[in-house]
């Protein structure tokens, strides 16, 4: 770093590669990432030895793991529904609101990220629990005489999850909305669009992209859940990721985890890679 | 024709302000019901949590710091969530400026392998983890850390790439063509204006490895445990108070820190 470089020199004498500083992070993603991951995929066709596909078949015609498949989706549906619509029209009223009432809104949005999801799933089981606060204001405001039951249901599980995903899909569909040019909004009024019409016709179609974007995050990261659905589902509520907890710390059958963990896997890339672009217009652009 | 149409979505905002909060209470209520209760609940007097919260006592608080145990798991939390920040930082800043100031071929292709730690499921990776990093010699602390930086470096390098992006380019040219190598470049120009997206960076991955239970669970052993693995072990087993003590503890940490990242970014400007 001594080397004086003359001020019309156009190169540093030594060139560096440009890509240089992605090496590091890429060299322990491969060692402290991608080998455990791929170490964990790769048990489904070698534990037990020779396996092949047998731990694909065994756990594609287990009936559990069908059960539990359809739990997973069902939630995850569920869940990327209920933040598509709510994290949309809480974007939607951020971006009309005053500076001030926006920030509000952002610490708001902000302020679950600051509680574990661990403690988040927790308080949800004292909400809803039927001695809990939504029970508590009901019996005392006459409405029920008699708790419902919340908790371990999957209404309970989705109001948790969606709880803990919401702000992935407040942001993208806000920084849509922030892009969008406000002009373009004027230009359909004055030329005789009603509010309602400009709205779905102008508005919607161009800040799109960040509601699909929000969503297939939501979506892809609902298939992996294990906290949440523990701690607020029920029995019919239980998700893969359960069953892979299931087969490595009490059956240890290390071949039916790798066979599941493929399969979620797959499908996590698969949705995540047919999002990309709308995912990578909304955060890399 | 600027103050005509804004005072029309001014006055349609005023109408429609009943349906906004119609429609806003209840997301509102989602997002912060649960933050907002456990702290009332850990001041309760009896020992089990019911609502709404009997007497007023810190009882719990006291009966957390009296337990070696919490104490040390709160430490060990602690120390992961920093060693593990400060790597993904000194790991995910040099990338991220590398993803939006340099070019070089494959970036879609590498920032999409950056990214897959966020979204490939804990437990997946968790078991990996267990698996391979007793052999890679990677046990109690350094194992976490290390696991913790995987989760936190995306993070980094998202923020800093969209930081970096603000850069201009001819700066660094004028910083070169003046004499400076790379490194001042990279120190004195480069580093200063993406500061505060490395900073945020920074706090995200923090954050996200105080919370992190799923890997920690299959990490983390009998004599070095995270606070949110001992929570976990409790809350499945029987919940007493020191449990939303505990929380109140995690939970005012992260708000300390958000807040004053949000200052700190007021003052800067």
């Amino acid at each position: 770093m001594t080397t004086v470089v003359r001020p019309e020199a156009r190169s540093w004498p030594v060139s560096l590669p440009d890509s240089l500083g992605i090496w590091p992070l890429l060299a322990a993603l491969l060692v402290l990432f991608m080998l455990p991951a791929a170490t964990i995929i790769s048990n489904s066709v070698t534990e037990p030895e020779n396996a092949g596909l047998s731990n694909f078949r065994s756990v594609l015609t287990d009936p559990t793991f069908a059960i539990f498949a359809i739990n997973t989706v069902r939630t995850a549906v569920l869940v990327s529904i209920v933040c598509a619509v709510l994290g949309y029209v809480y974007a939607y009223v951020m971006y009309r609101s005053s500076p001030g009432l926006r920030a509000i809104l952002i610490f708001c949005a902000l302020l679950p990220l600051c509680t574990s999801l661990l403690v988040r799933s927790f308080a949800w089981t004292v909400i809803l629990r039927d001695t809990g606060i939504v029970n508590w204001i009901l019996i005392n405001t006459g409405v029920i005489a008699q708790p419902v039951g919340m908790l371990r249901t999957s209404f309970a599980v989705t109001v948790g999850m969606a709880q803990i995903l919401l702000p992935f899909s407040i942001f993208p569909a806000y920084v849509s909305m922030a892009r969008f040019d406000g002009t373009l909004l004027r230009a359909s009024r004055s030329l005789g669009a009603g509010p309602v019409r400009s709205f779905l016709e102008v508005f919607f179609p161009a800040t799109r992209v960040g509601m699909i974007a929000g969503t297939v995050l939501v979506f892809v990261l609902s298939l992996g859940y294990f906290i949440t659905p523990v701690l607020l589902g029920g029995p019919g509520d239980q998700p893969i990721a359960v069953l892979i907890d299931a087969q490595v710390t009490s059956l240890l059958d290390w071949g039916a985890a790798g066979a599941m963990s493929a399969i979620v896997t797959f499908f996590v890339l698969l949705f995540l890679a047919i999002g990309w672009r709308a995912v990578s217009r909304i955060f890399f652009a | 024709m600027q103050t005509s149409s804004t005072s029309q979505i001014r006055k349609a905002s005023g109408y429609r302000g009943l349906v906004t909060s119609l429609l806003m209470t209840p997301i509102l209520i989602i997002l912060l019901a649960p933050s907002l209760i456990i702290i009332p609940m850990s001041f309760t007097e009896v020992p089990f949590l019911s609502w709404p919260p009997k007497g007023f006592s810190a009882k719990w608080y006291a009966r957390l710091f009296d337990s070696p145990e919490w104490l040390a798991s709160l430490w060990h939390s602690l120390e992961v969530a920093l060693l593990s920040t400060i790597i993904a930082v000194l790991l995910g800043v040099p990338a991220g400026v590398s993803l939006a100031l340099k070019q070089w071929p494959g970036k879609q292709f590498v920032l999409a392998f950056i990214i897959t730690p966020l979204v490939v499921p804990t437990i997946v990776v968790g078991i990996g983890m267990y698996k391979i990093y007793a052999w890679l010699g990677l046990f109690d602390r350094s194992g976490l850390v290390a696991a913790h930086v995987m989760i936190g470096v995306p993070l980094v390098v998202v923020t800093t790439m969209s930081a970096a992006r603000q850069v201009n380019p001819v700066l660094l040219r004028a910083a070169r063509s003046l004499g400076a190598g790379p490194v001042s470049t990279f120190f004195r120009v480069t580093l200063p204006i993406i500061s505060s997206g490395v900073l945020s960076g920074a706090v995200f991955a923090f954050v996200s490895s105080w919370d992190e239970v799923v890997i920690a669970k299959f990490l983390s052993s009998p004599t070095y445990e995270t606070a949110p693995v001992r929570m976990w072990a409790q809350i499945t087993e029987r919940v007493d108070p020191t449990v939303a003590a505990v929380s109140s503890i995690l939970f005012t940490a992260a708000l300390l820190l958000m807040i004053s990242l949000m200052l700190f970014e007021r003052v800067r400007r």
